[in-house]
């Protein structure tokens, strides 16, 4: 599988299934174990991976993935990429605030037989927090 | 123009100098470099070397035996992105807080551009929040959390 086929699968990855929840590319371009991993919980296989997606857009109005830079050799790929949304309904125990959220992260991607097998996030997580009022980090 | 692979053995060789040893490698940044940090919530961008070597500083003071690893790489292009882990034990104290004498452990991703065969841009992304947790500066996230 080229680069070049694996960048325009990240692009899908975040314009198409992210941010237009198209579940039927999901299953095309997932492996059906396609693990998720942020840094405090890991999402074992694609089906959890589509309820979060799903989840976040509903605590999430106009949940937008912004495709900013991806990188890709014959094996692996990375993307850095930008996330924006509108906070509705309670998302991670945080009642809706209607505050509005803008951060950036870089994930990194495995591959298998042409598919995604893994993906390891990191995001701006502590402005995520601040961005909703969450207000007990400290400030530099 | 060096190779992806060059780009990513220097990249290799700045990370693990500056991390494990503590040494910046000035000589393998471009003159024009710039870095872009996320700390506490804020986005910085600077240039030169001295926010990269304020990070390393603070976090070698406040963990002494502090070790990289980098887990995973991928590079193309004038690209290198590194997924890291970095491990040591907070002995000297984060912020200013007292040290906790504990073991700490976070992840982060790294993305490096090139030119001339020297860093000329970085951008990192860490788990800040999972450190500001193991120091007990923030709670652990509720249960049922899954991100996003």
């Amino acid at each position: 599988m080229s680069a070049a086929a694996k960048r325009e699968i990240i692009r899908q990855f975040f314009e198409d299934i992210w941010t237009d929840q198209n579940m039927e590319l999901a299953d095309e371009v997932l492996d059906p174990d396609f693990s998720f991993a942020l840094p405090f919980v890991t999402l074992e296989n694609r089906d959890a991976f589509k309820q979060l997606v799903l989840h976040n857009h509903v605590a999430w109005q106009d949940l937008t993935y912004t495709l900013l830079d991806s990188v890709a050799d014959e094996e692996k790929a990375a993307a850095y990429w930008r996330s924006s949304g509108t906070h509705v309904n309670t998302w991670n125990g945080i009642e809706a605030t209607g505050n509005k959220m803008s951060i950036e992260g870089i994930t990194f991607f495995n591959f298998s037989n042409g598919k995604l097998l893994q993906a390891h996030v990191q995001n701006d997580f502590t402005k995520l927090l601040h961005q909703l009022g969450v207000s007990e980090l400290p400030k530099r | 123009m060096r190779t992806p692979e060059q780009n990513n053995a220097i990249a290799v060789e700045f990370f693990d100098t500056a991390w494990n040893k503590g040494e910046i490698r000035v000589d393998l940044l471009h003159p024009e470099a710039v870095d872009h940090s996320a700390v506490g919530g804020e986005k910085k961008t600077e240039t030169g070397a001295e926010s990269f070597k304020k990070i390393v500083n603070m976090f070698r003071s406040a963990m002494p035996d502090v070790s990289l690893q980098i887990h995973d790489e991928v590079y193309a292009g004038d690209r290198v992105v590194h997924r890291w882990e970095i491990n040591g034990t907070d002995t000297g104290g984060f912020m200013g807080l007292p040290p906790t004498n504990k073991p700490l452990s976070f992840t982060g991703t790294t993305i490096a551009r090139f030119k001339d065969g020297k860093i000329i841009e970085r951008w990192a992304n860490v788990d800040e929040l999972g450190l500001l947790q193991q120091l007990g500066i923030v709670p652990p996230p509720p249960n049922g959390s899954n991100g996003h």
